[in-house]
C-alpha cells in the first residue's frame, strides 16, 4: 500500500465514525423528511403520496363566500410566535457582550463570577422551566410577590396572552447572556491586541470611543457567528418551553414553529404535514442564512 | 490532495467500506431472533403509562398471571410520560407491545387498526351484563368491540367542610343546581380586608360544559358544534365566575388539573374545587388531615361529568392473541376493578355496588362517583379527537385570556374545525 493511500485510509477512518452518525441520525432522516413532505403518513398505515398537497394546505390561500383565507392560519400565526421571539436575540447579544466586558476586568474573584454566569447553561432546561413557572405563577410567584412590595400588581404571566412571550423571552434572557455567548465575546475580548487600546489612550480616545472603534469592530467576527447560529436556533427554537411551561398557549401565544411540527407529527398523526412544515422552515432556515452571509458578512472585519 | 480526489475517495470508502459495515450491522442486529419466544416462553409486552402510584396494580396482576400461567412471561413497559406518543414510535417502528394501555385517545389509534377486534372472544366469555353499557360502547367502533374498561375517571367537585361548617352554610348535595351552586360559592368567598383580592374563594376549577349541553364537536367527528348557545353560556359562566361573581381565581380551564388548583383547595383558599378522580389518591393521602367531600357536578341543563376511561386492548400484531387476550381478561377482573376504585369508578356495576356498600374511608360521598354514571360524556370517539380539540382549546383560552368574547371565540372555533374537517374530506376524495 502507497503512503498516500495509507494516508487517505487513515484519515477516513478518523472520519468515518462520525461520517457514520451523521449519515444514520442526519442526512438520512433529512433527505426522508424531504421525500416524506409529498406523502400523507399516519405512522399507522403505509403513506400515500398526495405530490405538492402538503404544500398547498401549509401556504395556500383559498376563498369562500366570507372572502379569502389562509388554509392554515395557525401556520404563520406560530411563525409570527417565532420571529417575536427572535427579537431575544439580539438582546440576549447585547446583554452577554456586557457581562463579557464587565468579566473581563481585573475584577476580584472574576472567575467565580464567570462560573456563576455559566451556570444556566449546564442546568437542566426543564428543571429550569419548572422554576420559572413557579416565579410566573401569577398568585404564589416570587415575581408577582416582588412587585406586590412596591405595591404594583403583577401580570398574568405565563397565563397571559400579552405577557406570555415576553415571560418566555425574559427566562430565555437570564439563561442566554452568561451562556455560551458570553465565554464567545471572552475570548474574542481577550484577542483583541492591548496596543490598540494604548495607541488610542496616547491620542486621548475616551472609554466609549474605544469600544467603538476598537472592541466593537475587532468582536464583528464572534458577533456574525454568534448572529448566524442564534437565527438559526431562534428558527428552530421555542419548543422546550411551549412543551414544559405552556402547552403553547394561552391562545397559541407561545407556540412556535417547532412545536408545531411536534404537534403535527406526534399528536395529531400527521406526519407528512409535519415533514412539510419542516422543509419549509429549512427553506426559511437557509434563504435567512444567505442573506445574512451575503449582507452581514461585509461588515465583519477579520484584521 | 485535489477535492475532486477527497470526495472520490470519501465516496468509495463510504460505498465500499463504512456502507457494507452499516449493513452488516443492521443484518446482524435482525439476526438476534424473535423475541417474542424465550426459553421456550411465550413473552408477552405490557404497555402502561404506570406511576408509583399504579405500577403495584399493574405489578399484582402480572404476577397473579404469570402463577397461573407458567408458560408465559410479561414484560411491563412502563411510561410515565408522553405515553401516547411514546407508543406511537414503537407501533410506527413495528415494534408494538402486545397489550397497549388505551384512553382517551383510544379511537384515534383504533381508527388506523391499531387494536384485535375482541367482539367474538367477549361476546362467547365475558358477562356483559354486568357493565356499564355506555362504558362498553366507548371501546366500540363501528360494531367493533376492542376491550373492556377497568377504570372510569370522571370529574366531580370537593369541598372543605371544616370550612362550610365554620360559615354556617350547608353541604352541597349531589342533586343541586347550578343555582345553590353560585350562592354556596358566593357564601364561602371571603374578601376581609376588602381589597378586592379574595383570602379565600368559593370555588376553583370549571364548571362541566356538557352539563350546559354544550359539546365540541358530533359524536361522528363530521360536524362542528362550539359555536352553539350553549357552549357560548358555558364560557360566559366560567368567565364570570371569576370576573362578574368573583367567586373564583382565574379561569383558566388548563389550570384546573394542576398543581394549583389542589394548593388552593389544601391551603384553605378555596373552599370548592374541581377534582379529576385519578387525584383521589393524592388528595386522601395530601389532605387526610382535612375534613373534606366529595359531590357531583351541579345541575345546569342537564347533569353532566366529563368522563374518560382505561382498557388493556391487545395489538393487531400480536403473534400471541391467545395468552394477550387471557392476560386482557386479568385487568378487567373484579380484583383490578376493586383496586381502580380508589381512583375512579370501577365499570362493572356489581363491583361498583359492592365496593360502595364496603366503604368506609373518604371521601364519604364516594356513591357520588355511582349517581353520576348517567352523566357522564366522555370526548367522542373519532379518528381525529385531538387535532379537533386543540383548534376549540386555542380559540377557548382566549375568553379566559380577556381577547375574545365566548361569541367570538366560538365563531373562530368553528371556522378553525369546519377547514379542517373540509381539508379532510377533500383529502379522502
Amino acid at each position: 500500500m502507497s503512503g498516500k493511500r495509507r494516508s487517505n485510509l487513515i484519515g477516513f477512518a478518523f472520519l468515518a465514525p462520525n461520517m457514520t452518525g451523521f449519515l444514520v441520525f442526519t442526512l438520512i432522516p433529512v433527505t426522508a423528511a424531504f421525500g416524506l413532505s409529498l406523502f400523507e403518513w399516519n405512522l399507522f398505515q403505509p403513506p400515500q403520496f398526495v405530490g405538492l398537497r402538503n404544500f398547498v394546505d401549509l401556504l395556500g390561500i383559498s376563498r369562500d363566500e366570507a372572502g379569502w383565507y389562509c388554509n392554515d392560519p395557525r401556520f404563520w400565526k406560530f411563525l409570527g410566535n417565532t420571529l417575536f421571539l427572535m427579537v431575544n436575540i439580539p438582546i440576549c447579544m447585547a446583554a452577554s457582550l456586557f457581562l463579557a466586558i464587565v468579566l473581563n476586568q481585573k475584577i476580584k474573584g472574576r472567575v467565580i463570577f464567570r462560573t456563576v454566569f455559566y451556570l444556566p447553561t449546564i442546568c437542566s432546561g426543564i428543571g429550569i422551566m419548572l422554576l420559572w413557572m413557579w416565579v410566573f405563577n401569577p398568585e404564589f410567584g416570587l415575581a408577582n410577590s416582588v412587585l406586590k412590595l412596591v405595591g404594583i400588581k403583577g401580570p398574568l404571566w405565563l397565563k397571559s396572552y400579552h405577557w406570555a412571550k415576553p415571560s418566555i423571552m425574559l427566562m430565555g434572557l437570564w439563561g442566554a447572556m452568561g451562556g455560551t455567548s458570553m465565554i464567545l465575546y471572552l475570548a474574542g475580548l481577550q484577542g483583541v491586541p492591548p496596543q490598540l487600546y494604548e495607541a488610542a489612550e496616547i491620542d486621548g480616545a475616551s472609554t466609549w470611543q474605544q469600544f467603538r472603534h476598537i472592541t466593537f469592530p475587532m468582536l464583528t467576527p464572534t458577533t456574525f457567528f454568534i448572529f448566524i447560529t442564534g437565527v438559526i436556533g431562534g428558527f428552530q427554537g421555542g419548543f422546550q418551553a411551549a412543551y414544559v411551561m405552556t402547552q403553547g398557549g394561552p391562545d397559541g401565544a407561545t407556540s412556535t414553529v417547532s412545536y408545531y411540527i411536534y404537534n403535527h407529527a406526534f399528536q395529531w398523526f400527521n406526519m407528512g404535514y409535519a415533514a412539510a412544515i419542516s422543509v419549509v422552515l429549512f427553506g426559511l432556515v437557509f434563504v435567512v442564512t444567505l442573506i445574512n452571509w451575503k449582507f452581514g458578512g461585509k461588515k465583519v472585519n477579520y484584521v | 490532495m485535489h477535492f475532486p480526489d477527497v470526495w472520490r475517495h470519501l465516496l468509495a470508502f463510504c460505498v465500499f467500506r463504512a456502507l457494507p459495515i452499516l449493513c452488516a450491522g443492521l443484518v446482524l442486529a435482525g439476526c438476534g431472533g424473535d423475541r417474542r419466544e424465550r426459553d421456550g416462553k411465550v413473552h408477552l409486552v405490557l404497555s402502561v403509562p404506570a406511576d408509583e402510584r399504579t405500577r403495584p396494580m399493574y405489578r399484582g396482576v402480572v404476577n397473579r398471571f404469570i402463577e397461573t400461567h407458567p408458560h408465559v412471561e410479561v414484560e411491563i413497559l412502563e411510561i410515565p410520560k408522553n405515553y401516547y406518543s411514546k407508543v406511537l414510535i414503537m407501533i410506527a417502528g413495528r415494534n408494538a407491545p402486545d397489550l397497549i394501555w388505551m384512553g382517551q385517545s383510544f379511537a384515534e389509534f383504533a381508527a388506523r387498526g391499531v387494536f384485535l377486534d375482541l367482539s367474538e372472544r367477549i361476546k362467547q366469555e365475558v358477562e356483559l351484563d354486568e357493565f356499564l353499557p355506555q362504558a362498553l360502547s366507548w371501546y366500540n367502533i363501528e360494531g367493533k368491540q376492542y376491550g373492556i374498561p377497568f377504570g372510569i375517571d370522571m370529574n366531580d367537585i370537593a369541598y372543605n367542610k371544616k370550612l362550610f361548617e365554620a360559615a354556617g352554610v350547608p353541604f352541597p348535595t349531589d342533586d343541586w343546581t347550578f343555582e345553590g351552586f353560585l350562592d354556596r360559592a358566593q357564601r364561602m368567598t371571603v374578601d376581609a380586608d376588602g381589597d378586592g383580592r379574595p383570602e379565600q374563594y368559593g370555588f376553583k376549577g370549571g364548571l362541566e360544559r356538557t352539563a350546559f349541553g354544550a359539546h365540541v364537536i358530533s359524536n361522528d367527528g363530521q360536524r362542528s358544534l362550539c359555536n352553539s348557545p350553549e357552549m357560548i353560556r358555558a364560557l360566559q359562566v366560567g368567565m364570570d365566575l371569576a370576573d362578574k361573581w368573583k367567586v373564583s381565581p382565574l379561569p383558566e380551564d388548563s389550570d384546573v388539573q394542576s398543581l394549583d388548583t389542589y394548593a388552593y383547595f389544601r391551603q384553605g383558599k378555596a373552599a370548592m374545587m374541581t377534582m379529576y378522580t385519578w387525584n383521589l389518591p393524592f388528595l386522601v393521602e395530601k389532605c387526610g388531615g382535612m375534613d373534606w367531600d366529595i359531590v357531583n357536578m351541579p345541575t345546569v341543563k342537564q347533569r353532566g361529568h366529563w368522563a374518560s376511561s382505561q382498557a388493556i386492548l391487545v395489538s393487531a400484531d400480536t403473534p400471541h392473541p391467545e395468552e394477550a387476550w387471557m392476560l386482557c381478561q386479568e385487568f378487567f377482573g373484579d380484583t383490578v376493578q376493586k383496586t381502580m376504585a380508589q381512583r375512579g369508578l370501577p365499570p362493572n356495576q356489581r363491583v361498583a355496588q359492592e365496593y360502595m356498600a364496603a366503604f368506609k374511608g373518604q371521601p364519604a360521598n364516594w356513591g357520588a362517583l355511582y349517581k353520576a354514571r348517567d352523566s357522564l360524556y366522555p370526548t367522542p370517539r373519532i379518528a381525529n379527537l385531538s387535532e379537533i380539540m386543540s383548534l376549540y382549546s386555542s380559540a377557548s383560552s382566549g375568553v379566559s385570556a380577556h381577547r375574545a368574547t365566548p361569541e367570538e371565540a366560538m365563531v373562530k372555533a368553528e371556522k378553525a374545525i369546519n377547514l379542517y374537517l373540509k381539508r379532510k374530506r377533500r383529502r379522502k376524495r
